[in-house]
């Protein structure tokens, strides 16, 4: 089936400083996406900088993500996470992290859900379904609040 | 216009009163009118929302304090009470943020809270809120 024709194809960025937890989170979203019987590209990042320029080329180029999912165990997760909602304000982000120390400032750049390591397939489809609530989106009032506070 | 019925809950009794009137300070600012309800006691709190879906009706929003594991439990209490009810959680640390997530609480707000953090916050609201699903048990 080709892109346009019948289903649309889901493009789905996973990016995880943890190469091993970067393939076993895009394998549970591809196997999640294979239950439902819909077609998913997922595309795996390990580093920052190859992640943000594909994402802004896709960006600018049409042809954005459907959805990201941003591996945050630690400040420099954070940090790709920060830098993907400021080219993006309105992407479906999800944090994925080996703990909850990172809750808040999830709720802070507009996630839409924080998965726990290691991430099944049960928890991609909860978490894709919170996609399309209106209420989610990011606005830009509070991007400035974000900045201040932190 | 409809009153939108507001329930605050927090055990610090200071704290429920500071962000009851921050809320209601949002609510002067923006002209909205609400109606408050104000609790320091989680039996007490959840009573009152078993009343209220009893007789078929809820409240428009709810805000929580969740500084320790007693505010998380009641924050539960009331999720499985009310799937769609757009809930906010208040605390003064940070860690039960992941929590809030499986709450599908709409923010976590850190204390004190301000009129402008309600307002960030209560703009997250529309439609159904965030789906809740029931296996998302702890």
């Amino acid at each position: 089936m080709k892109r346009g024709e019948d289903m649309e194809i889901k493009r789905i960025a996973v990016f995880d400083y943890n190469a091993s937890d970067c393939v076993h989170t895009a394998d549970a979203v591809r196997e999640y996406y294979s239950e439902q019987g819909m077609e998913a590209e997922v595309v795996e990042f390990t580093a920052s900088e190859p992640f943000a320029y594909d994402f802004k080329d896709n960006r600018d180029a049409g042809t954005p993500y459907d959805m990201v999912f941003i591996g945050v165990d630690n400040m420099r997760g954070l940090e790709m996470a920060r830098n993907i909602r400021e080219l993006d304000r309105y992407r479906p982000m999800f944090f994925v992290s080996k703990g909850a120390d990172f809750g808040l400032e999830a709720f802070r750049l507009h996630a839409l859900d924080y998965l726990k390591k290691r991430v099944t397939p049960l928890l991609v489809g909860q978490a894709v379904e919170r996609v399309g609530m209106k209420c989610l989106q990011f606005k830009p009032e509070h991007f400035a609040s974000w900045e201040k506070e932190y | 216009m409809e009153k939108k019925q507001i329930a605050v809950f927090d055990y610090n009794a200071s704290d429920c009163a500071h962000t009851a009137e921050a809320v209601r300070q949002y609510c002067r600012e923006q002209g909205i009118e609400a109606s408050m309800m104000v609790f320091t006691e989680s039996e007490a709190f959840v009573c009152d929302f078993e009343t209220k879906r009893d007789a078929g009706s809820s409240y428009d929003m709810t805000f929580i304090g969740v500084d320790d594991m007693r505010g998380v439990q009641t924050a539960w209490n009331i999720r499985k009470m009310d799937e769609h009810l757009p809930m906010f959680l208040v605390s003064d640390v940070t860690e039960y943020g992941a929590e809030g997530f499986r709450l599908c609480a709409l923010d976590y707000l850190t204390k004190p809270v301000t009129p402008l953090r309600i307002g960030e916050a209560v703009r997250r609201i529309g439609g159904e809120g965030r789906p809740w699903h029931p296996e998302i048990m702890r």
